[in-house]
């Protein structure tokens, strides 16, 4: 079966404009070479720090950007060479949700006509027509008929963003991308829109592409994972795989970083990183992450050059996974 | 970890705060009580609106001169700070009281070196040269882990990355050595790995130190890690004190119950989240009643529909107390589950 989603080698640099960064050498390599393909109904969540790239995966994926190279199938179609005339059937097809529901929402439209737009926008007259088809949008994501003609500021963040995911049903997608859509909301909020959105993939089938920062939300939503750092997919994976047995010493550190809301966890074994990511503009050679891996600073030399020397790739992005399984052994003992 | 005096250093008694807004009165806090010994870290836990920002600039004194109306007392040693003047107050921030902001950038001055900044925090309460604060801003900074401090000090905010600006920001609160010191939020804008440095440099530091710390949050995963005492804010009141093991293990109020269930755990992959239902309740009209009632599945075990009429107080055992009706009902602590 192919999957509904195929992405290979997809590539976003952005050149340098400013004069302070000129020496760097003139592109900000934001996504470099990511390969993932999402199946139809399921969930792939996209994890990573800040700065990795994993909104701009979504972004390119929307083609709200353009890709400077690689591929993006859907349902078999090449789409990374769209132009825009053909882009308005894609959209039907993709929609997305977005991180921060109270700056993606017009202040001045009524809740109403934002979940009608993209019916509008795309010429569909659903059967029963428009409202009909947008009451029971909001029917579906727990909004009530009354709000139809009420304004973003009179509903609270974890109503406002249910109204970006009626709209972003409102066309039937085949799939949509979720940037941070409960980041900006508390936890007893958030597990009401999670659950919201795991019904609506149960009813529909919809897949989702789940960008998310915070661990312990992607691990509960997605089936598989992909860990992005400095543009580059570090570790990809079944989900449970993943968070079970982590392989890359970026995902091991990652993962031991989230904290443990039991007093009572052992903490012993945590693996700290030291300093920041490096800049995007000058990111070190060869592995990406050496700059900061826990294990980079225990091999022996002729290993260690090869962090230095070569790009490492695969669905885990690691050169000594057996020094890294050896390591994390040690330090959780 | 220090092991806490019995000596309460920071009391805060029945502190409310509201603000006069067009549409009417905002009551932001609603009796808020806290007792902080020596050395300990206490953590402030509440979503969005619960009133623990507000609290701690309550502590910091910052309300004053505002149109806000602040009531109750705070006292640190034995002093009411809710009863200084603002003259009187700013001799105290930075040597008894500091605090670190959730967004270094808006909270450092973008026009002045980072080095500068603190030391004129020093020099505030010192009177030492410039050269010497300078030096001391410098040693301050190379013990917040900042790589080449002496070339550092004279970075701006924006040059430094974001988890460079806050280990800044506890250097600048630091400075003066205070004996409490506020951390608003302090890693919530820090992606999990520098979460994990910045959690471990307020540790060491606080070791070292000596100082209290008051930890505000909205992250019981924070929580669980560094602090031994936590308040519960819900609707701007206090719901809940415990110890760190004690709220997790039995958390008795039916909102710390709601907001341990409704998080997501690396630890425990469940199937489906029990999310709390319904919306805190606003804070320009506040129910009489429990401000929890309209989204609590307990209410029905109390007869007189007492949760809807009644505001409960912060009763039962003994540094253990939570804000629920259940407590009168079940004083020996078997809270119906």
């Amino acid at each position: 079966m192919t999957p509904l989603l195929q992405v290979t080698d997809l590539t976003k640099h952005f050149p340098i404009r400013s004069r302070a960064f000129r020496s760097a050498g003139g592109v900000i390599k934001a996504v470099d070479g990511v390969s993932f393909s999402v199946d139809a109904g399921q969930t792939l969540g996209l994890v990573g720090e800040s700065g990795c790239g994993k909104s701009t995966t979504g972004r390119l994926l929307m083609r709200l950007l353009a890709p400077t190279s690689g591929s993006i199938q859907l349902g078999g179609r090449e789409i990374a060479e769209l132009r825009r005339s053909d882009l308005q059937e894609y959209r039907r097809r993709v929609q997305m949700v977005f991180q921060n529901p109270s700056s993606s929402l017009n202040p001045r439209q009524s809740v109403g006509s934002a979940i009608a737009a993209p019916l509008l926008a795309q010429r569909v007259t659903p059967a029963g027509g428009v409202k009909a088809k947008v009451r029971d949008l909001m029917d579906r994501v727990g909004l009530r008929p009354d709000h139809y003609n009420r304004f973003p500021h009179e509903f609270s963040g974890g109503q406002k963003q249910r109204v970006g995911i009626a709209r972003a049903l409102a066309l039937d997608p085949q799939l949509i991308i979720c940037d941070e859509p409960v980041s900006a909301l508390d936890v007893s909020v958030q597990a009401q829109v999670i659950n919201l959105l795991e019904d609506i993939q149960r009813d529909t089938g919809v897949a989702y592409l789940f960008i998310a920062h915070d661990l312990s939300v992607v691990q509960h939503f997605a089936d598989r994972i992909a860990v992005m750092y400095l543009g580059k997919i570090m570790e990809y994976g079944d989900t449970a795989r993943v968070f079970g047995a982590p392989e890359h010493p970026y995902t091991q550190a990652l993962l031991s970083a989230v904290p443990q809301p039991d007093p009572a966890a052992d903490r012993s074994g945590r693996i700290r990183l030291s300093g920041d990511l490096p800049s995007p503009a000058d990111p070190p050679r060869g592995c990406v992450f050496r700059s900061r891996c826990p294990v980079h600073p225990r091999l022996d030399p002729q290993r260690r050059q090869l962090c230095n020397d070569s790009v490492p790739s695969g669905d885990i992005a690691c050169h000594h996974t057996d020094v890294a399984a050896e390591a994390l052994a040690t330090t959780t003992r | 970890m220090t092991t806490p005096e019995a000596a309460p250093m920071l009391a805060i008694r029945d502190l409310r705060v509201s603000f006069p807004t067009d549409d009417g009165v905002v009551h932001a806090v609603n009796g808020m009580d806290l007792t902080l010994a020596r050395g300990e870290t206490v953590g402030i836990v509440g979503e969005s609106g619960s009133g623990k920002t507000v609290t701690s600039q309550a502590l910091m004194g910052l309300l004053k001169g505002t149109s806000a109306t602040v009531t109750g007392q705070i006292l640190l040693d034995g002093q009411d700070l809710n009863a200084l003047t603002e003259a009187q107050m700013r001799a105290h921030r930075g040597t008894k009281i500091a605090m670190i902001f959730q967004d270094p950038l808006s909270a450092m001055h973008p026009f002045y070196p980072v080095g500068v900044q603190i030391a004129e925090a020093y020099r505030v309460h010192n009177d030492v040269s410039r050269k010497a604060a300078a030096q001391v801003a410098i040693d301050m900074l190379g013990r917040v882990g900042i790589p080449d401090p002496s070339r550092r000090y004279s970075a701006y905010p924006h040059e430094f990355s974001g988890g460079m600006r806050q280990r800044a920001m506890i250097a600048m609160a630091l400075v003066c050595e205070p004996e409490l010191l506020i951390a608003d939020e302090p890693t919530t804008a820090l992606d999990v790995t520098v979460q994990a440095q910045i959690l471990d440099l307020l540790g060491e530091l606080q070791e070292e130190t000596g100082a209290s710390v008051i930890l505000v949050t909205h992250d019981l995963g924070v929580v669980a890690e560094v602090c031994h005492q936590v308040v519960v804010m819900y609707g701007g009141e206090c719901v809940e004190q415990a110890t760190v093991a004690d709220l997790f293990s039995d958390p008795r109020h039916p909102y710390t119950q709601g907001l341990l269930a409704s998080m997501p755990s690396l630890a425990r992959r469940s199937e489906r989240l029990n999310p709390i239902p319904g919306f805190p309740p606003s804070l320009l009209a506040l129910p009489d009643g429990c401000l929890f009632a309209d989204r609590c599945p307990k209410t029905h075990l109390v007869p007189d529909n007492a949760c809807g009429t009644r505001r409960p107080t912060l009763i039962g055992p003994d540094g253990h107390p939570s804000r629920c009706h259940l407590e009168i009902l079940q004083p020996t602590g078997d809270v119906v589950r």
